[in-house]
C-alpha cells in the first residue's frame, strides 16, 4: 500500500515537471529536425525516456535543464542512425542552444497563453493561412497553388505574420506588467 | 529583423541545402542569433499545437452537430479510413490527407503526455475524432469479452464494434475478436491501434495473441519490433520506453526490427523462444523465454474467461502440454485444439448440464458431425504415488469459465484414448492406462468425497471436485466454435 502511494506521488511529481518542461523539449526538438514527424515522434521518446529514468534526476537542479539533456543524446542518436540528413548543429550548437532555450524558461507559459489571445484576434484569411501550414502541413508552393499565389509570397506573408505574432505576444505581455 | 526571421522561417519551414545550412550553422555562432532560433522555434511550435488542437476541437464539434443533427447511419467511408491510418506520406499530395495526419501527430502527442506521465490524465477532445471515424468505420473486430475493463473513451459494451484507430484500455482485461479470427486480449494499461483488418500497433502495454490459419499474415507493429503471425499464439509486451518483448507460444512468427533505418533481415522465432529489442537499434536479442507477464490475458485469449478456486490454466509454451507438465495442487487446465470440424461424429460421456458423480456411466452421447469444435484438458496429476485409501488423498476444486458453451464431456480412459490423436494437444504425450474420472469403488469410504462435476445451465461454466489417488484424473472439455453446416463449409471465413 505504501508502495504503490509513493509510487504515485512519484509519478504525479513526474506528471507535473514534464507539463511544464514539455513546451520548451518541444522547441528545442522542433528547431533542430526538419521534418515534424520526426520531430514529435522524438518528443515522445524523450518523455518516455525521462519517465523511465525519473530515479535518476537529481530534483536539487532543474528539471527542464535535464530533460533537454536527455533530448540532445536523443537528436543524435536520431541523426546517427539517419545517415541521409545531415546534423546542421555541431554538439557544441546543441548544447548552447539547450542553454539558451532553458533560459527562456521563465515567462514561457505567459507567452504561450498570449499567443492564444493573439489567434483570436487575427483576421480569418490569415488564421486559414496558418492552418494550411501547420494543420494540413503544406508546404508554401502548395499553399500558393491552393490560395492563387506564389510560394515567395506565401513565404513573406507566414514570416509577416508570425512576426506580427510575436510583436502581439510582447505587447500583451508588457501589458500585463503594467497593470 | 525581418530579414533574419525570414532565414530562421525558412529552415524551421523546410530546411535548408547544404550550402545555406553550413552557412547557417556559422551565423548561428553568434549568442543573440541562437536566441532569435530559440524564440522562433517556440512560435512556430506553440503556433503548431495551438492551431492542431483547434482543429481537432472543432472537427470534434461539428462531429457532434452531425450526430445530433442527422440520427441515420452515415454511410462508412473507407477511403478516408485508409488514408487516416496508412503510414505517413512522404508528400502532401492531399491537403486532407495531410490534415489527418498532423492532427493524427498531434493526438499521438496528446496520448503520449498522458501516458507517458503513467497516470494516464484524460484528454477526451483529443480522443474524439478517433472515435468519431472508428465509428463509421467498417466493422474490424468486436469487443468479445471485458473484465474489469477501464477505457479512457469512457464505457465500452460487451459485443460493441471496433473500428481503426486508437483502443486504449487503462486498467481490466479486454478481448478484441478480430473478424478473420485472430483474438487479441489486451491487458491494461495498453494503447492499442487498429489500423487495417490485418495490420496493428502496441504503442505500449501487454497483450497475447492466437492467429488461426485464417488470420496468416495478421502483423502487430510496436516501436521496436514487426511481428508477423506465421499461425500460431505469442505474447508482446511495449514498455514505456517502446523496448519491446516477444515471446513465442506457439508456430512461429516472423520479426524484424521496425521503422524505416532498420535493414536489419528478418528473424524466425519458434515456440519456446523470445527476444527483446530497443526502438532505432535495429537489433534483436534472444532473451529468456519468460511468460509470467501474460499469465492473466493468455487464458482469456485461449477461450478460458476464468479460472477460480484451486483450477489453474497453464502457462503458454511447449512445456507446457499434457505429459510434460505435473501440478498435483492444482487442477491444471490446458488448451489442446482449436477449430477443428469433425468428419465423423464423435461419442462423449457427458453432453447435457446438471451434476454428475459418474460421467462416463452415462453412454451414448454424440457431438455431430461437421461441428467446429475446440478441446481442452482439466487433470489432476499427482506428482508421486499416495496411497488410495489415505486419509490424506488430495482434493481439489475449481471452476472455470469458457467464452463458448461446452458440447461435450470425456471422463472415461477408452474415450480420452480415442479422441487424444484428434483433439489432443500435437505435442502433449497421453498415457493409456486410467486416467478418466475414478468411479466410485466399493473398498473407498462409502458415499463419501465422491468426483462431482457440474456443467451450469448457460453451458459455460463448469465446476469440479475431485479426489485424485494414484491414477490420473483427467477430464476433456469440448466447446463448441460453429455449428456444423449443410452445405459442408464448415467453418466461416
Amino acid at each position: 500500500m505504501n508502495r504503490d502511494q509513493s509510487e504515485n506521488d512519484r509519478r504525479e511529481v513526474f506528471t507535473q515537471h514534464w507539463m511544464a518542461a514539455e513546451p520548451s523539449v518541444s522547441a528545442y526538438v522542433f528547431a533542430v529536425i526538419s521534418s515534424f514527424h520526426d520531430a514529435e515522434d522524438l518528443v515522445q521518446q524523450i518523455a518516455q525516456e525521462a519517465a523511465r529514468r525519473f530515479d535518476q534526476y537529481d530534483p536539487e537542479r532543474p528539471f527542464l535543464g535535464w530533460a533537454l539533456w536527455i533530448a540532445k543524446s536523443r537528436v543524435i542518436d536520431f541523426y546517427r542512425h539517419r545517415s541521409r540528413d545531415r546534423l546542421v548543429f555541431s554538439d557544441d550548437l546543441l548544447s548552447r542552444l539547450g542553454e539558451v532555450i532553458a533560459s527562456r524558461e521563465t515567462g514561457r507559459n505567459e507567452r504561450r497563453e498570449a499567443l492564444e489571445h493573439c489567434l483570436d484576434s487575427l483576421p480569418e484569411r490569415s488564421r486559414k493561412l496558418l492552418d494550411l501550414r501547420y494543420v494540413e502541413n503544406a508546404p508554401s508552393d502548395s499553399i500558393a497553388k491552393s490560395v492563387g499565389s506564389t510560394s515567395a509570397s506565401i513565404r513573406v506573408t507566414l514570416t509577416r505574420l508570425r512576426d506580427r505574432l510575436a510583436a502581439c505576444v510582447q505587447q500583451r505581455l508588457a501589458m500585463e506588467e503594467a497593470r | 529583423m525581418t530579414q533574419h526571421q525570414g532565414k530562421i522561417d525558412q529552415y524551421l519551414d523546410s530546411g535548408l541545402g547544404p550550402e545555406d545550412a553550413a552557412q547557417f550553422e556559422q551565423w548561428l555562432q553568434e549568442d543573440q542569433n541562437l536566441q532569435l532560433l530559440a524564440a522562433r522555434a517556440e512560435l512556430h511550435t506553440d503556433l503548431r499545437r495551438s492551431l492542431q488542437r483547434r482543429s481537432v476541437q472543432k472537427e470534434a464539434m461539428s462531429h457532434f452537430r452531425d450526430l445530433t443533427s442527422h440520427s441515420d447511419e452515415t454511410e462508412p467511408d473507407t477511403q478516408r479510413q485508409e488514408q487516416t491510418f496508412s503510414r505517413r506520406p512522404n508528400t502532401v499530395a492531399s491537403t486532407t490527407n495531410t490534415s489527418w495526419h498532423s492532427k493524427k501527430w498531434f493526438i499521438l502527442a496528446m496520448a503520449t503526455a498522458a501516458i507517458l506521465l503513467f497516470a494516464f490524465l484524460s484528454i477526451p477532445e483529443s480522443e474524439s475524432p478517433n472515435r468519431q471515424t472508428a465509428a463509421r468505420s467498417q466493422r474490424i473486430a468486436r469487443i468479445a469479452y471485458q473484465q474489469n475493463a477501464g477505457w479512457q473513451s469512457g464505457p465500452r459494451v460487451t459485443g460493441d464494434a471496433v473500428g481503426g484507430g486508437m483502443v486504449q484500455l487503462q486498467v481490466g482485461i479486454a478481448r478484441l475478436d478480430f473478424s478473420n479470427g485472430a483474438t487479441v486480449t489486451l491487458q491494461g494499461p495498453a494503447k492499442f491501434e487498429i489500423l487495417s483488418a490485418n495490420r496493428t500497433r502496441l504503442h505500449q502495454g501487454v497483450l497475447t495473441v492466437h492467429v488461426p490459419g485464417t488470420a496468416i499474415g495478421f502483423e502487430i507493429e510496436t516501436p521496436a519490433i514487426d511481428v508477423i503471425d506465421l499461425g500460431t499464439a505469442f505474447g508482446l509486451a511495449v514498455g514505456v520506453d517502446g523496448e519491446t518483448d516477444v515471446c513465442v507460444f506457439e508456430g512461429e512468427v516472423e520479426v524484424s526490427a521496425s521503422g524505416e533505418t532498420s535493414n536489419s533481415k528478418s528473424r524466425l522465432l519458434h515456440a519456446g523462444s523470445a527476444v527483446r529489442s530497443k526502438p532505432q537499434e535495429g537489433k534483436i536479442e534472444s532473451v529468456l523465454y519468460e511468460t509470467n507477464r501474460f499469465k492473466d490475458g493468455w487464458p482469456v485469449t485461449s477461450g478460458v474467461l476464468q479460472a477460480t478456486g484451486l483450477m489453474k490454466f497453464v502457462s503458454p509454451g511447449p512445456e507446457f502440454v499434457p505429459g510434460r507438465y505435473e501440478d498435483n495442487e492444482h487442477i491444471v487446465v490446458f488448451a489442446e485444439r482449436q477449430g477443428i470440424t469433425l468428419d465423423s461424429e464423435i461419442p462423449v460421456d457427458l453432453t447435457s448440464p446438471g451434476l454428475y458423480q459418474r460421467i462416463h456411466r452415462h453412454n451414448e452421447q454424440k457431438i455431430a458431425a461437421g461441428t467446429t469444435v475446440r478441446s481442452y484438458l482439466l487433470q489432476l496429476d499427482p506428482l508421486g504415488t499416495r496411497e488410495r485409501n489415505s486419509e490424506n488423498k488430495p482434493r481439489v476444486t475449481g471452476q472455470i469459465t469458457f467464452d463458448k458453451p461446452v458440447i461435450g464431456l470425456i471422463a472415461s480412459t477408452s474415450r480420452l484414448t480415442n479422441t487424444d490423436t484428434l483433439l489432443g494437444h500435437p505435442d502433449g504425450q497421453y498415457k493409456t492406462t486410467r486416467r478418466g474420472i475414478e468411479p466410485t469403488r466399493k473398498e473407498d469410504n462409502l458415499g463419501i468425497k465422491r468426483d462431482a462435476v457440474v456443467l451450469s445451465d448457460d453451458r459455460r461454466t463448469l465446476s469440479l471436485d475431485l479426489s485424485a489417488g494414484s491414477a490420473v484424473d483427467q477430464i476433456r472439455v469440448i466447446v463448441k466454435e460453429t455449428e456444423p453446416k449443410s452445405n459442408g463449409q464448415q467453418r466461416t471465413k
